[in-house]
């Protein structure tokens, strides 16, 4: 018995983007951003524009004078900085809440989504992969197919967790089994939904299955993903009753050149980034 | 009763009775529970990962990060507060894997072993131990009876 039909009527039902932060997101996974462009959407959006500003302004950053407009905000903190922000004010809302099916209390998911794009950035930076923006965005957003997945993962947990012990399968396999999709493939229809682009929305598809991707030049951003989703749920970083059921892929780290030694200094370095985060982020 | 939240890469101690020190989330990380039954002193620590080497500069400013510069401090901390070598009793928990057939992402398994190495130098015995697995665990102590739980999956038991 498959609930597929019921899980994507489900995603339907969840609140949708705003066109504001959907065209940021889009502008900046392009190759060229045009600052000009973004801080112009963002100022004609009053929700935003306000969040973003209190942020701005607050203790964390520690500016000397106050920050009235988004275009002083960009050459303060530079375009990085607020791309964050917007995207944290965007989507903490949806990702801070309980999410009961797989045992996650409010907060926990937006902690693993922000560890992992720290995680992220880390490994980027560390193979000098060029699209920073993108990795963060991609990152932060690979797990947020279980939101829509979250009440049927309750309902049959225990069918699911019976099989998990059976068959030593990755969770996700499991889900697929009884569910008839996986939270990964739910992610990618929430952000295709979204009308968020392929190149971002394929590090979620293929999160947990990276040598399926069968798009050559998603396959770096999906690897980095990946990786860092494995790392973060061995450090215990925002992990649900799932824990760490997942099967990471080896041929991923052959791909990235990594070694064992350098996955434990991803790790340290992801939790000071993660410390520096902790205010804006308010995790 | 008064709960105390060990974080991750961080450490407490106690001596009040009334109190109870809890870490949530041990994945490969790993927890370890140090009880001094007649002084009746608690430490708990949560250490990420097993050597310092990897970043001394980091260890300085978080030595709870790496099992061998946070287990030194936390039983340091203990004497502090009258616990003595001869009675403290040593319980650990946490260092799980992902599915990791190939042990590529054998953090969990490493920091485990740096752990028995280093009470091993000082003539320590680990008294209980609850290692290993795909899950994530909570470890609490309470300061009154060094009662140590463990919960895993919504299930709770005594170590």
């Amino acid at each position: 018995m498959s609930f597929k039909k019921e899980i994507l009527e489900n995603i339907k039902a969840l609140p949708t983007m705003s066109t504001t932060t959907s065209k940021i997101v889009t502008l900046l996974g392009s190759k060229d951003i045009d600052m000009n462009k973004i801080i112009q959407l963002i100022q004609f959006d009053p929700a935003i524009t306000t969040n973003v500003l209190k942020l701005v302004n607050s203790s964390y950053f520690g500016l000397q004078k106050q920050v009235t407009s988004i275009k002083q905000a960009v050459v303060l903190l530079g375009l990085n900085q607020v791309h964050r922000i917007v995207i944290a004010v965007s989507f903490s809302p949806l990702m801070n809440n309980k999410i009961d099916g797989y045992d996650m209390p409010s907060g926990a998911l937006w902690e693993h989504s922000v560890a992992t794009a720290v995680a992220s950035e880390t490994i980027a930076k560390m193979i000098k992969f060029p699209d920073n923006d993108m990795v963060f965005t991609a990152a932060l957003l690979h797990d947020v197919g279980k939101i829509a997945l979250s009440t049927f993962v309750d309902e049959y947990y225990n069918r699911i967790e019976e099989d998990v012990q059976n068959s030593n399968e990755s969770f996700e396999v499991v889900e697929k089994k009884i569910l008839g999709i996986d939270h990964a493939e739910a992610g990618a229809v929430i952000l295709k939904n979204w009308g968020i682009p392929q190149n971002l929305f394929m590090p979620v598809l293929w999160h947990h299955d990276p040598d399926a991707c069968t798009i050559d030049d998603a396959q770096k951003l999906v690897d980095i993903v990946h990786l860092a989703d494995s790392l973060c749920m061995a450090g215990g970083m925002g992990v649900g009753r799932d824990g760490l059921q997942y099967r990471p892929s080896e041929n991923v780290v052959k791909r990235l050149k990594f070694k064992a030694i350098m996955l434990e200094s991803i790790m340290s370095q992801t939790m000071t980034g993660i410390e520096n985060l902790k205010e804006i982020f308010e995790i | 009763m008064k709960t105390q939240v060990v974080g991750i890469s961080d450490m407490k101690v106690s001596n009040k009775p009334e109190e109870v020190l809890i870490t949530y989330s041990l994945g490969s990380c790993l927890g370890v529970v140090i009880y001094d039954p007649v002084a009746r002193v608690a430490g708990l620590l949560h250490s990420m990962l097993p050597l310092s080497k990897i970043d001394p500069q980091k260890a300085k400013a978080s030595p709870f990060m790496f099992v061998d510069t946070g287990i030194p401090l936390l039983f340091k901390e203990a004497y502090n507060l009258g616990a003595e070598k001869k009675n403290i009793i040593v319980k650990a928990a946490g260092c799980s894997s992902l599915l990791d057939e190939k042990g590529f992402f054998k953090i969990g398994e490493r920091n485990f072993t740096v752990l028995r190495k280093l009470l091993w130098k000082n003539n320590i015995l680990i008294d209980k131990q609850d290692i290993g697995g795909n899950h994530s665990r909570t470890v609490s102590v309470s300061i009154n009876n060094g009662r140590v739980t463990v919960k895993t999956g919504g299930k709770e038991h005594e170590l």
